[in-house]
């Protein structure tokens, strides 16, 4: 199936005095996409943001839409609208002005404006705080003002730059519900950046992983969770085991190396003797038993229970295995029958693991 | 192809232009004549295109200049120091012992900068004459018999002027300051045992240095320049650079009077420079 | 020690006696002497009159140097406004060694002594063979108003969020749309404040008129040219009560308003 590129993104670097904020990011975004650009601070998702917005100007690259080039295109030319990080909600202005802001400059008629505005409130459930001045309202009224000032534009894009970064976690949870429906029923292509990882999991469609300036790998959230293409994914998002291994031999698909005394066996990724990599388990594909796994294709470890770590619905276990590391095992809490002490086997199927080279 | 980094860069390019230009045209091309004036050889009514170094030696060598240029400095450094000395005790009522009344009697104190500066002076000149309020008053009284010379128009009467004119300015830094000073300090001061003076020669005394300098260089800089009050009630002995390079251009003797204004020039920006060396570049926008 | 209600009390008298004294003294004086029945400035009081008045808004000097100092002073103002409106933009929002060379280059005139200012645009127009006028005074004035403007508007710029722009833009209104429905409205107060500043600096400025100025006067240059003849004195008392009193009733219902910030 061919998807609908509405954006795309080619070769687009970006320079500040003499530091590269991007370096050469090729992207492409989907029509009807929720896509989250995840990174660390400084890792350049926003700049990103920022160059599609049309706010910024790539220092090398250009940027398509529906295949016209708009690099060069200012902000106000573009059919993308931004939800800024502080909302930028205008202080002199009440809410039904803000929201009605761009379809005033468009020079739509009153009625239209008025017809529109209210159907943006509706959509994000202010409808009767049309009246009241911006500065007056909540951190969640706020956040619904300035995407219905983005959204009543019907934009081909929306961006949002980490706009939740100002609430409080139980609002910020209650928005990312929000927000989802949203992006549903209104149906465009969102790009949302965050450093947060969790937030990422629960809103995107698919994810964008940045770091340094580099996008290092890009697809459905699933296949980026359960296949890091590199130790920093692996280890950005959710949370994982990382063992580093020297590669010994390789037999077919198959490879098997030593990490710390224990020989591991993993899906070769062409890798060579000799080479080290890194093998990364998520702890919730780790088993725990009291007896030794029968048969499969597995992994196994021996060590002794360090501590319980209770999360409400799971338990998290810290294991000392007997080379002296630690491993971290996830067991629903209805499974979780061990105690710090008991000796215990962990194993993991083959397959579960991702080998990295970086 | 014209990248929109470039098309911001020209706009502000464009923006500022006209000013940058405007500013070069009526300011900076005027002060380098000046400058140039400066060292050209004397003569009234025209300049004479050669030049000497003889000008600017005679300012610091010749008494018809550096008394005035010394009696200047005298003048405004008696008056910066009794605007600190009768300025402050004023800040410290309005900001610790009244606090309640202090802005208030900041208003009470910026409403007469209304009234023109000249009107101002022609007012003092009623107050400090021979025939004026004061020696009148003091006459009536029986306390003199003549009227006291030293009081119109004289340097006295252009630092009373000077007094006048700054209180408001030297007051507000110093209101400002203490008001600025944290309650807990002397709460502290006071808890570890120190009595009020003690704690007014010890706290407060050295956190106002900060206002003592803001003050130093809002008062002295332009007070330099004077021209209006020296001319007005300074007579003989309040004599100010300011009067002598008037002299010297209404008379149409360019090169010394540039000479003169070059050497204001040069002391109110090292004076300035000082300045932005102890606070930083912000110091600037205080004025 | 003296006890605090000493400290209180004589430090409240110091106070009282000294504004009285340094700042008020001339004020009432000027108020007295335009109503003194008087044409010297002896401390007498010869009666009540109110002929200063009639005799300052009738003497033609008095009432064209007054115009003249409104009009230099509105075009100083609009001028300067509308020059140093774009450059406290790029003081405020640029970056780099170019903005601060050219913060210093405008902020020179600003510092120094007025007197400089006068005498070096004296000189140039003497040499350019230029005619003074009102016009060339109202040059004057502008390098100085300039660098004024600029200081008091760019605090209220440097507070304002630049995203608010970004937000105008985004939606699709361009730099000058942006700048009339987001910018202008939000930097309004200080703008005010800096016009008022500049206006009455303009029509208050003696020194540089002074030694711009050509055959025209403003109000403060034609009080220094009469300063030799007494009888003029209390007319230039009448007329600055008139002046200081409207001046004073427009502050107040201007703060009272609160259109401008009080700084």
């Amino acid at each position: 199936m061919s998807r609908d590129v509405v954006l795309r993104i080619s070769g687009v670097s970006k320079r500040f005095g003499g530091i590269w904020a991007l370096k050469n990011v090729n992207l492409d975004v989907y029509r009807g996409e929720l896509l989250v650009l995840l990174g660390p601070s400084g890792s350049g998702k926003s700049t990103l943001l920022r160059i599609i917005a049309g706010l910024e100007v790539a220092t090398e690259g250009s940027i398509y839409m529906e295949g016209e080039d708009i690099t060069n295109l200012p902000p106000y030319k573009r059919d993308t609208s931004m939800v800024f990080q502080h909302l930028a909600l205008f202080p002199h202005m009440t809410v039904y002005e803000n929201v009605a802001y761009g379809l005033k400059i468009r020079g739509l008629p009153r009625d239209e404006i008025d017809r529109r505005v209210d159907e943006a409130l509706e959509l994000v459930r202010i409808r009767e705080l049309g009246d009241r001045r911006v500065t007056k309202l909540s951190g969640g009224q706020q956040q619904r003002v300035a995407i219905a000032r983005s959204l009543v534009l019907k934009p081909k894009v929306l961006l949002l730059d980490e706009p939740l970064g100002a609430l409080d976690l139980k609002l910020r949870k209650e928005l990312h519900i929000e927000l989802k429906r949203l992006h549903e029923e209104v149906g465009n292509t969102w790009i949302f950046v965050t450093h947060d990882q969790e937030e990422a999991l629960t809103l995107a469609d698919r994810i964008g992983v940045m770091n340094q300036g580099r996008l290092i790998q890009v697809g459905d959230k699933w296949d980026v969770y359960e296949y890091p293409k590199t130790r920093f994914v692996a280890e950005f998002i959710g949370e994982t085991n990382l063992f580093e291994v020297v590669v010994e031999e390789v037999l077919g698909d198959r490879a098997h190396g030593s990490w710390n005394g224990v020989r591991l066996a993993f899906r070769d990724g062409g890798f060579r003797r000799g080479e080290k990599i890194f093998l990364s388990v998520r702890p919730e594909n780790l088993h725990i038993s009291s007896s030794p796994p029968s048969g499969g294709d597995v992994n196994s470890l021996y060590g002794e229970v360090e501590v319980e770590v209770f999360r409400g619905s799971y338990v998290i276990y810290h294991i000392r295995l007997l080379n002296g590391e630690l491993i971290h095992v996830t067991v629903l809490s209805k499974d979780a029958n061990y105690d710090p002490g008991d000796k215990v086997y962990v194993y993991w199927t083959v397959d579960k693991a991702v080998a990295l080279r970086e | 192809m014209f990248r929109g980094e470039d098309r911001k860069r020209f706009m502000t390019l464009i923006s500022n232009l006209p000013t940058a230009t405007y500013v070069f045209l009526l300011f900076y091309i005027p002060l380098g004549i000046l400058i140039l004036i400066s060292f050209t050889v004397p003569s009234k009514f025209r300049v004479i295109w050669e030049f000497t170094l003889e000008n600017h030696i005679r300012v610091f060598t010749d008494p018809r200049f550096y008394t005035p240029i010394l009696n200047t400095f005298l003048i405004v450094t008696a008056a910066t120091l009794a605007l600190i000395a009768i300025g402050f005790p004023i800040a410290y009522y309005l900001a610790r012992v009244r606090p309640d009344l202090g802005l208030k009697i900041i208003f009470f104190l910026i409403i007469p900068v209304e009234v023109n500066y000249l009107i101002r002076i022609y007012a003092w000149r009623v107050i400090l004459g021979e025939n004026g309020l004061i020696n009148s008053f003091l006459i009536s009284l029986g306390l003199i018999d003549k009227p006291l010379t030293i009081l119109f128009y004289s340097w006295v009467s252009v630092v009373i002027v000077l007094i006048h004119e700054w209180l408001p300015y030297v007051v507000i830094p110093f209101y400002v300051n203490l008001v600025g000073i944290p309650r807990d300090l002397y709460e502290a001061a006071m808890d570890l045992g120190a009595n009020k003076l003690q704690v007014f020669r010890s706290i407060t005394l050295p956190l106002v240095k900060p206002a003592i300098l803001t003050v130093m260089f809002i008062v002295f800089i332009p007070s330099l320049g004077e021209f209006a009050i020296p001319a007005l009630v300074g007579g003989q002995s309040g004599v100010m650079i300011g009067v002598l390079i008037d002299r010297y251009l209404t008379d149409f003797r360019l090169a010394m009077g540039a000479a003169l204004s070059f050497f204001l020039l040069i002391v109110t920006l090292i004076l300035s420079l000082i300045m932005i060396k102890i606070f930083g570049y912000e110091s600037l926008y205080q004025r | 020690m003296p006890g605090e209600k000493t400290i209180r009390i004589s430090l409240g008298l110091y106070t009282a006696v000294v504004i009285a004294f340094f700042i008020y003294l001339p004020i009432a004086v000027i108020y007295v002497y335009s109503f003194n029945d008087i044409p010297f400035f002896i401390p007498e009081w010869r009666g009540f009159t109110l002929k200063w008045f009639i005799q300052g808004f009738s003497r033609k000097d008095v009432i064209s140097s007054l115009i003249n100092s409104l009009y230099v002073a509105s075009l100083t103002t609009s001028i300067s406004m509308a020059l140093a409106i774009p450059s406290a933009f790029y003081v405020v929002r640029g970056r780099g060694k170019i903005k601060d060379a050219y913060m210093l280059y405008l902020i020179i005139p600003f510092i120094i002594p007025w007197i400089i200012i006068g005498i070096s645009l004296y000189i140039f127009y003497w040499f350019a063979g230029i005619q003074k006028s009102l016009h060339t005074a109202i040059l004057a004035h502008i390098t100085y108003t300039i660098p004024l403007i600029i200081t008091l508007v760019a605090p209220r710029l440097y507070s304002m969020n630049p995203d608010l722009e970004n937000a105008s833009m985004d939606l699709g209104a361009t730099p000058i749309q942006t700048f009339r429905y987001v910018v202008f409205p939000q930097l309004y107060p200080a703008i005010v404040s800096a016009a008022i500043v500049a206006f009455v600096w303009s029509f208050d400025n003696f020194i540089i008129s002074y030694y711009t100025l050509g055959a025209e006067s403003t109000w403060p240059v034609w009080v220094f040219s009469v300063r030799e003849i007494g009888r003029i004195f209390p007319v230039v008392m009448a007329v600055s009560s008139v002046i200081v009193t409207v001046s004073m009733i427009i502050i107040t219902i201007i703060v009272r308003k609160g259109y401008v910030e009080i700084v």
